[in-house]
């Protein structure tokens, strides 16, 4: 004879009981949803305030953009420049370019402290700009740098 | 889901009017409180009877709500708002049986291997029927509850498990099973008790 199939109620257990929950349980879930809805609210105005600051200090730096500005044009491509040989996989540095290039940047660095004009930081960031364009594709041909 | 109409509903499936549906949309804290009123009872019971501890299922009732007043907004009407409450209370309940790391380890063998460690923590009154149901491992009590009285199939378990439906068919056919032998060696302790003593 086959077993009667067995479940919750063959077991003859008798109702399971339901659970009030406490009474203050939706004061407590109220209070921490106003809390939540206070923390998102000052995100959010934190969120648009960073956001404002951003757009003013675009605005105000559109004027000189890289673009306009031949100095920041000249930094911003040094800065790439420099990225780009940092992430050469076997990079050749001969030891006069090295120098070379320690030289620029003590030379940028005076003329920055002693606040050195446009006109004369603009030949140095160049000079610099050549030497690390130099280095780059020295190391990607594997060939040897050579000076005139 | 099974819709017999012969089960025994749970008060997830009181209806919801409209109104009130659209107004806690639109973030009407009175329409939240209704919803609360109305629902809050079989979430408690449900967490409740599946965690048996009246903190742990504050903190599911509390959750769950939490994320019903921010979700709602994108709830359609798809199913039935209890059921929608009912799936975001199982899930809850997972969740912190995961954190309490009752979901580790697949095998259901393993699962009642160490049944008798979780008898020790409940309270000794096994007579009543959440007694022995806290006797079972989180996760046979999480199936057996979802199936037996909330009506989910294996189907439906298969999924919420990441699962097959012979894992939850098995642990099942193991819960009932351990009940069935705890109620007959109960049974036979209250008819023996049930004599007086003639000394």
């Amino acid at each position: 004879m086959a077993e009667p199939e067995l479940n919750l109620r063959s077991l003859r257990l008798g109702a399971l009981p339901e659970f009030d929950p406490p009474a203050d349980l939706w004061a407590r879930i109220e209070s921490a949803h106003q809390r939540r809805r206070r923390q998102r609210g000052l995100l959010r105005w934190g969120g648009a305030l960073a956001a404002c600051l951003a757009l003013a200090a675009v605005f105000s730096l559109a004027p000189t953009s890289p673009q306009t500005d031949p100095l920041l044009h000249a930094e911003q491509r040094s800065h790439e420049l420099e990225q780009l040989y940092a992430g050469l996989a076997q990079p050749l540095s001969p030891l006069e370019s090295e120098a070379e290039l320690r030289a620029l940047e003590l030379a940028l660095q005076q003329a920055y402290d002693r606040g050195a004009a446009p006109t004369e930081l603009l030949p140095l960031w160049q000079q610099r700009n050549e030497l690390l364009s130099s280095l780059i594709a020295l190391s990607a041909d594997g060939a040897q740098l050579t000076r005139i | 889901m099974n819709m017999n109409p012969t089960e025994p509903k749970t008060g997830f499936a009181q209806e919801i009017d409209a109104v009130t549906l659209a107004r806690a949309r639109r973030g009407d804290v009175s329409a939240h409180a209704q919803l609360y009123r109305t629902c809050s009872r079989p979430c408690y019971t449900l967490a409740m009877r599946v965690l048996g501890s009246s903190a742990a299922a504050e903190d599911i009732v509390q959750d769950v709500f939490l994320k019903m007043m921010d979700a709602i907004r994108q709830y359609r009407g798809d199913a039935p708002f209890g059921a929608w409450l009912k799936r975001m209370t199982v899930n809850a309940a997972i969740d912190q049986l995961r954190s309490q790391r009752h979901f580790n380890g697949e095998d259901p063998e393993q699962l009642f291997a160490n049944t008798a460690d979780f008898s020790n923590s409940v309270a000794a009154d096994v007579h009543d029927a959440m007694g022995l149901l806290q006797r079972l491992p989180p996760r046979a009590r999480l199936i057996l509850v979802l199936h037996e009285i909330e009506g989910y199939t294996h189907k439906e378990l298969a999924e919420l498990f990441g699962q097959t439906e012979s894992y939850s068919k098995s642990i099942l056919s193991r819960s009932l099973k351990r009940l069935q032998d705890w109620l007959n060696t109960t049974r036979v302790d209250v008819e023996l008790q049930a004599w007086p003593s003639r000394n």
